[in-house]
């Protein structure tokens, strides 16, 4: 799934530096615990942890959303400021606007033109299978149907970097599967940075080049490994011995469930 | 639909009516309940025929004036409630002031509003605006302040400017509250306007005023059935611009038969 | 010896049964259609002096009114046995089969007036009329609508009277209806002045301030009723003499008036209350072309459908 009008500059993810980055709320207390890593540009992130971790607060931070208390968390792109591209984990569609125009929202607010608009909206709906539902309300629409809008949302700008808070955690498993392989075809083809959190080991596996595992709260790395598997990864590997024991070794990283720190 | 489907949606709510009115009648004819108590609703009925046109120009008056009142309220308790949808500290200086609109009793406050804007329609429309202007305020209000979380994030992180998250964020997704706030004011309006009558002249409230100094409470019943039709007429309206505007995605609307 | 005077005390024992019986009056209602002014000084003199107890032994408790009380309608139901109404409201509810009696009018002349601004200039209330500015005046009333009748291409803008002077004193494009004995006063006191118009020159002259109740009452009470209307003419005998005790009495329980006022109404009054020469005996009683005149003026006004008998409108007891 090539675009022939992806440029160079386009293809380029961005870069995250997060140095020592610790945040507290208050009724909480300490949140993220002096937490460092680096991902490369391209790179498939995957964020594991448990309920309540912290991942969230983390992926938060990197939207910009929220300021570390401590530490710095910085992000660059090859050339110029970096884009980013947000995936809730409730699609999060404006009910009063159809997919199309659901679609189009980042770019009205960065002052595109309509036309304009509507055309580059067009082509990640295109990309995501959903050209026939433009004119749509979300509310006619599956719950995998909403997250692929939600993601073309996201596409839209053609971010640096793409930000998803377990997205696929509220859809059934063929559903989400098939969405799993939609999402590292798209990955595949535009090149830019992912970060994925998730509480799912077997799809943090299956999607990610690298996985971050953070503990309870006060969340701590509690480990930062590339995956070994090939790039393609297809329905059949999820049954593949290689897969299986990689997931062992995720899961026994894992913090035991119910465990404070 | 079946025959025998539309009487039993028709028949349940017509029922009453018609046992009401007809011990009502039988009730005042042979005179167990004095006329000048209750009118005999043939007597009401024959009211409504014989002053068809004093009434029909007396209810224009009168709806003109609550739209007018209406819209007044609309436009200053949408406007409010932006201005302090934007601030805390304007909400909490500004809001209870707000209040003061639902509590105050407009049929003591009506003799100053003639001072203030003298005899005729002007107090009228003045009278149904204080009314009716709360409701719009508290709702809108309430609406805007109950975007979802999560689109308001959405939006902050492809830094909109507050005022695109306002007309495109926040006031959508409030309408349905707006619309409800509309549909309790438009009722209010009408009232409004006929207490007004009372002090300012003109309208269903000075035959209201006429027919009970004249002890014609056959007239008055005319007057205040025309005026809770009124009252159906407008909220009607407001429901008819909701569906349009709602139907296509709000729940509401699509959930209504 | 011991026998006679037993007997004696047997025989005296009806006589004095009777004489307690005497004793304890008996309790009625007199509602008001107003607060306590001199337009009500008879009744209350009456009370002060013990007219009505004299009389028939009664204890008459005068209610005061305000704007809206349905006296009528409380006289029509049996609420109060006795109450103040408007002629005009005699002849609106006998057309609807209600049937209460007129028994004593205190104004032979109707006070009720238009009360104007003398720098206006008019001469009539043809003038008032004709001239651009606001009358308030209460709607439906009959001498309203007699005056839309008979001044038909009036330039003034009729509104709704609320009651009070207030914005008389401020507006002065500004006309009201008034009592002639009351609201020009108030106004005076204000050091407002004024100028009234009495509606009865121009041709609507209804009895003014009447006595009423249901003639079932009247059957089965009628030397209640004689005694009653007794004591009120005395009364207003009374009040024409000499008005400071009533007014005393009525500035506490109406504080918008003052005795200086109360006493100056007293005395505007008289001349509507009296007509020449009239005997004390006659004082309050009521003719039947008045009557028939009051009757024919609200058909042509279309306020009644059907003309009631003259005879059931009105009783001089």
């Amino acid at each position: 799934m090539n675009s022939n009008l992806d440029s160079d500059k386009q293809r380029a993810g961005a870069t995250i530096r997060c140095e020592a980055v610790s945040r507290s709320f208050s009724g909480t207390g300490l949140v993220l615990d002096r937490i460092s890593f680096q991902v490369e540009p391209g790179e498939f992130v995957a964020v594991l942890g448990p309920s309540g971790s912290g991942k969230s607060s983390l992926l938060r931070l990197t939207a910009g959303l929220d300021q570390p208390d401590r530490g710095q968390l910085v992000i660059e792109a090859a050339s110029g400021a970096p884009s980013r591209g947000f995936v809730f984990q409730d699609a999060t569609l404006m009910p009063w606007r159809t997919v199309l125009r659901n679609t189009t929202l980042p770019l009205e607010l960065a002052g595109w033109s309509r036309a304009d608009a509507v055309g580059r909206a067009s082509e990640e709906l295109r990309r995501v299978r959903l050209a026939e539902f433009g004119a749509r309300y979300p509310h006619e629409l599956s719950g995998g149907m909403k997250m692929r809008t939600s993601v073309a949302r996201a596409l839209t700008t053609q971010p640096n970097l793409l930000l998803l808070d377990e997205p696929f955690a509220a859809l059934d498993e063929p559903t989400r599967h098939g969405l799993q392989m939609q999402l590292r075809e798209i990955w595949l083809a535009l090149g830019m940075t992912v970060l994925f959190v998730t509480h799912s080991v077997t799809e943090a596996v299956f999607l990610a080049d690298r996985i971050i595992v953070l503990s309870h709260r006060p969340a701590r790395l509690l480990l930062d490994h590339k995956v070994s598997l090939p790039e393609s990864r297809d329905a059949e590997l999820r049954t593949s011995l290689d897969y299986v024991n990689e997931v062992r070794r995720i899961a026994a990283a894992m913090p035991v469930s119910g465990e404070a720190s | 639909m079946t025959l025998r489907a539309r009487l039993a949606s028709w028949l349940p709510p017509l029922l009453p009516l018609i046992v009401s009115l007809g011990v009502a009648e039988v009730a005042v004819r042979l005179a167990w309940v004095p006329s000048y108590l209750v009118p005999a609703p043939s007597e009401v009925m024959q009211s409504l025929f014989d002053d068809r046109v004093e009434l029909l120009l007396a209810a224009w008056a009168t709806l003109s004036s609550a739209l007018a009142g209406l819209a007044l309220s609309f436009a200053a308790g949408t406007f409010f409630a932006i201005a302090l949808s934007s601030s805390d500290l304007a909400r909490r200086a500004f809001y209870p002031y707000a209040v003061f609109f639902q509590t105050v009793p407009i049929i003591s406050i009506a003799p100053l509003l003639v001072i203030w804007f003298g005899f005729g329609q002007p107090t009228v429309i003045a009278s149904a605006a204080i009314v009716s202007v709360f409701p719009i305020i508290a709702s809108t209000l309430l609406g805007l302040k109950s975007t979802e979380p999560a689109l308001l994030d959405l939006f902050k992180l492809y830094t909109a400017s507050s005022g695109q998250i306002l007309w495109m964020l926040k006031i959508p997704f409030a309408l349905p509250q707006i619309f409800s706030g509309l549909r309790i004011a438009s009722g209010l309006a009408v009232v409004g306007a006929i207490v007004g009558e009372f002090i300012g002249g003109g309208g269903l409230g000075s035959v209201v005023d006429a027919a009970r100094t004249q002890q014609r409470i056959d007239r008055v019943f005319a007057a205040v059935l025309i005026s809770s039709l009124l009252g159906v007429v407008l909220v009607g309206a407001v429901n008819f611009i909701s569906a349009l505007s709602l139907g296509s995605w709000h729940s509401s609307e699509r959930n209504s038969s | 010896m011991n026998c006679l005077l037993v007997f004696l005390s047997l025989a005296g024992l009806p006589f004095a049964a009777q004489a307690a019986e005497v004793a304890k009056p008996t309790a009625l209602q007199f509602a008001l259609n107003w607060k306590a002014e001199p337009e009500f000084g008879g009744f209350y003199a009456a009370k002060l002096s013990g007219s009505f107890e004299k009389r028939g032994g009664l204890n008459v408790d005068i209610t005061e009114g305000g704007a809206g009380t349905p006296v009528v309608q409380m006289v029509a139901n049996s609420k109060v046995p006795f109450g103040i109404a408007a002629a005009d409201e005699v002849v609106l509810s006998q057309a609807r089969g209600t049937d209460v009696v007129a028994l004593f009018a205190v104004y032979q002349t109707n006070p009720q007036g238009i009360m104007v601004h003398p720098e206006r200039g008019f001469k009539s209330l043809g003038d008032v009329f004709a001239a651009p500015g606001i009358l308030a005046i209460q709607s439906g009333a009959p001498y309203t609508l007699f005056l839309q009748a008979k001044f038909a291409n009036a330039k003034v803008k009729l509104v709704p009277y609320a009651g009070g002077i207030a914005q008389f004193l401020t507006d002065a494009n500004y006309s009201q209806q008034c009592f002639v004995t009351s609201e020009p006063l108030l106004a005076k006191k204000k050091n407002k002045p004024s100028q009234s118009f009495l509606i009865a020159d121009a041709g609507f002259n209804p009895y003014g301030t009447v006595v009423i109740a249901r003639r079932q009452y009247l059957e089965k009470n009628p030397k209640q009723a004689r005694d009653l209307i007794g004591a009120i003419r005395d009364g207003w005998n009374d009040y024409l003499r000499a008005s400071e005790s009533a007014n005393a009495w009525m500035v506490k329980l109406n504080p918008a008036m003052d005795s200086e006022t109360m006493k100056e109404s007293a005395e505007v009054q008289k001349p509507f209350i009296l007509a020449a020469n009239t005997p004390k005996k006659e004082l309050g009683k009521m003719n039947s072309e008045r009557w028939t005149t009051l009757v024919n003026q609200l058909f042509e006004l279309k306020l009644i459908k059907k003309k009631p008998a003259v005879e059931k409108l009105f009783q001089n007891i």
